[in-house]
């Protein structure tokens, strides 16, 4: 189409049937029949047009339903692309109660370790050599019990094993601060054996040795005597102080420190 | 349509089915045929799921569906360009048996079907510059402005192109017309007239 075939008074009849024209051009309009029988046939176009006829059900439907599956589509991808991201927070929480239970039963473990060494110790031919031992009226599940609730327990941050459920319960009702007793650098060796072969034993074990800062947030790892390369065992009494059992990963040596002043208590060479 | 954007399946089933009938009027009066409108507007409705974080609301959801609609209805006649012009049989198809001959009413449906048809065939003698904003204002019902939007033309070109179109449609089917009337010199007694 050009412009020579627009018909005469198009425009005007097409504004007029659009009420696109001020009161003044609708009247002009509306008093030219010429005019008005061009509007009437844009009329019966546009009626014409309009009459498209119903829409088939299972037409509509069938459009409504593919355009959802898109949509679950694009749903489903996008519930997958952040997966990655949400994935961390439901560990991080998994990751809590496992520490927890880490921490109980592997604090039960290396407790156990520890009793075993002493009653060996005890039952053997000479007495005075045992140099580990509970603290008087304490028992296994009384040191599992100073160990485990402690925010401070490396044993329990350090160590990982199944859980003993039974060392557990008796932790919840044993007093505080019940730790082993140490009186030689060779029990103190013994101890932390002991501690490193129940450490061994768990798969969360190589971590959290690496990591000393992070396996005793607030505790032993922020001792400024320790080093990076120096993982606390446990705590101790050593020779009736208050101390902590670290084993150096650079030399292995061994050290008791003063679990207040960092000052070093008894250092074994290997 | 805010539920629908944010997520809510059900809402997105309501606002489709909603907006699914004048979509599928524009792609029938843009195609021209009732196979290529079904298909056009499932398109649409699929293309309007996907861009649905798009929309911005600065038009009303159903102008931005009509500009989705008209899109999918060109693509569908670029797919399909090549495609035989429909017969009487064709849109008697389309239509779903309407003209039926044991049916009562058969006539006044058959006359209907030669509408349709005269109407798609004047609707083909227009470049989609002039049908698409006729479409878009006499079926849609959208105005000038809102169609200058849909078609990023200017209001003005719109109102002009509203008016070409419109006059060559009503010049086409004026001449079908007087082409039908010239080929029936015996018309049947049986089929009642058309237009008065």
């Amino acid at each position: 189409m050009n412009e020579e075939e627009l018909p005469i008074h198009a425009e005007l009849a097409s504004a007029y049937l659009d009420d696109d024209l001020d009161a003044t051009q609708r009247a002009s309009v509306a008093a030219d029949p010429e005019v008005m029988v061009v509007v009437e046939s844009f009329a019966q176009v546009r009626a014409m047009l309009g009459e498209v006829g119903p829409v088939v059900d299972s037409t509509r439907t069938a459009a409504v339903a593919a355009a959802l599956v898109e949509f679950d589509s694009l749903r489903g991808a996008a519930a997958r692309a952040p997966a990655p991201r949400l994935t961390p927070v439901a560990s991080l929480q998994a990751r809590r109660m496992r520490m927890y239970r880490v921490v109980t039963g592997l604090a039960a473990a290396a407790v156990v370790g520890v009793v075993a060494v002493g009653v060996l110790n005890l039952s053997g031919s000479d007495a005075k050599t045992s140099s580990v031992a509970l603290d008087s009226g304490a028992t296994a599940g009384t040191a599992v019990a100073a160990e485990a609730p402690q925010p401070n327990n490396k044993i329990a941050a350090d160590t990982a094993g199944a859980a003993d459920a039974t060392a557990i319960e008796s932790a919840a009702a044993a007093p505080a601060f019940a730790l082993p007793a140490i009186d030689t650098d060779e029990a103190l060796s013994q101890y932390v054996r002991d501690v490193g072969t129940a450490a061994a034993q768990s798969t969360a074990a190589p971590a959290a040795t690496r990591a000393p800062a992070e396996a005793a947030p607030g505790g032993y790892a922020q001792l400024p005597c320790l080093t990076s390369d120096q993982v606390v065992i446990g705590s101790i009494m050593f020779k009736g102080e208050s101390a902590v059992a670290v084993r150096d990963t650079a030399t292995g040596h061994i050290l008791a420190l003063d679990a207040l002043g960092c000052r070093v208590l008894t250092e074994i060479t290997p | 349509m805010t539920a629908a954007q944010g997520g809510d399946r059900g809402a997105l089933d309501q606002l489709l089915r909603r907006h699914y009938d004048r979509v599928h009027a524009v792609c029938r009066r843009i195609t021209g045929h009732e196979a290529d409108a079904a298909d056009a507007a499932q398109e649409a409705m699929i293309a309007i799921v996907r861009n649905l974080d798009r929309f911005d609301g600065r038009s009303s959801f159903g102008t931005w569906a009509y500009r989705v609609a008209t899109n999918a209805s060109l693509d569908e006649l670029r797919r399909r360009k090549r495609r035989a012009t429909p017969t009487p049989h064709d849109v008697h198809d389309d239509d779903h048996g309407h003209a039926e001959i044991a049916d009562p009413d058969s006539g006044q449906r058959i006359d209907a079907i030669g509408d349709h048809m005269a109407l798609d065939t004047a609707l083909r003698t227009l470049s989609d510059e002039y049908r698409v904003p006729v479409v878009l204002r006499d079926v849609a019902d959208l105005d000038y402005a809102e169609i200058a939007a849909v078609l990023d033309i200017p209001s003005g070109t719109v109102k002009s192109r509203i008016a070409r179109g419109r006059a060559a449609l009503a010049k086409a089917l004026e001449t079908q017309s007087l082409a039908e009337e010239a080929g029936n010199q015996h018309p049947d007694p049986e089929r009642p007239s058309r237009a008065p």
